[in-house]
């Protein structure tokens, strides 16, 4: 019988996956972590969010759509200016920043003990090269 | 964030990950590799003068200078003189190969967190 690729991994291959889930454990208990994935929710059930989204992307498929006027333009901007101004989006910013520097700080870690940038190389290849 | 301000546990955490890591095949063919280059010193001095020029020329570029014809040939002859390096040459197929292992940690830890983890670490 032949075994599955899976098991036929090294045993360094399983440690790696062990060792990165763990890590990722870790981080999804963090307090950082935690509120940004709050932020995220409260944004998705704030009323004037939702609201102001929806009269973004409306605003963007008249300018985009061939129909622009320096008045949909003007417009455009006030729109975006307001939903940026919204507490819940704020709140939302910053505490995207928080997390990514949390998850920053991981990966330069990582960057350090391995001698590799981390995060730039950590990506599937497109086969092209390069 | 300085990364010796993480919790302790994460940091352990990410130290074993890369002690795992690095006990692949590919991981030492890459730092061998690494080595290789520069106990070079003719080829890591290439790569210094290849790199310096590259951010030399760009820094202007983004500054909005045009940068002319003759400042751009000599970039491009160093860089086929970089690229077709042997020491060079390996060290890249040898980041190639331990890319998809690099790749393969991040994805398990993007699916623990229910996003992209180097894509939004790279942001910073």
């Amino acid at each position: 019988m032949e075994l599955s690729p899976i098991l036929n991994l090294p045993a360094t291959h399983e440690k790696v996956e062990q060792a990165a889930i763990n890590l990722g454990d870790l981080l999804r208990e963090h307090p950082r972590y935690q509120t940004y994935m709050q932020s995220i929710v409260d944004l998705q059930h704030d009323p004037r969010v939702k609201e102001l989204s929806l009269k973004l992307q409306t605003t963007r498929n008249a300018v985009y759509g061939g129909k622009n006027t320096p008045e949909l333009s003007g417009e455009l901007q006030r729109v975006e200016l307001e939903l940026e101004d919204l507490p819940a989006i704020q709140t939302y910013r910053a505490a995207e920043e928080d997390a990514r520097d949390l998850l920053s700080a991981v990966t330069t870690l990582l960057s350090e003990t391995l001698k590799i940038d981390f995060a730039a190389n950590a990506k599937r290849g497109c086969g092209c090269g390069g | 964030m300085n990364p010796n301000e993480l919790p302790l546990d994460i940091q352990d955490a990410a130290r074993a990950l890369s002690q795992f890591l690095l006990a692949n095949p590919q991981a030492k063919a890459y730092q061998a590799a690494v080595i290789a280059l520069d106990n070079d010193l003719q080829a890591s001095a290439l790569e210094k003068r290849y790199m310096d020029l590259y951010t030399h020329l760009t820094a202007r570029q983004q500054r909005g200078e045009q940068l002319s014809q003759q400042e751009v040939e000599p970039f491009y002859t160093l860089r086929a003189e970089y690229s077709a390096h042997p020491l060079v040459t390996a060290r890249n197929d040898a980041i190639g190969a331990f890319k998809p292992l690099l790749a393969e940690a991040a994805e398990q830890i993007s699916a623990q967190l229910g996003l992209d983890f180097t894509e939004l670490a790279r942001a910073a």
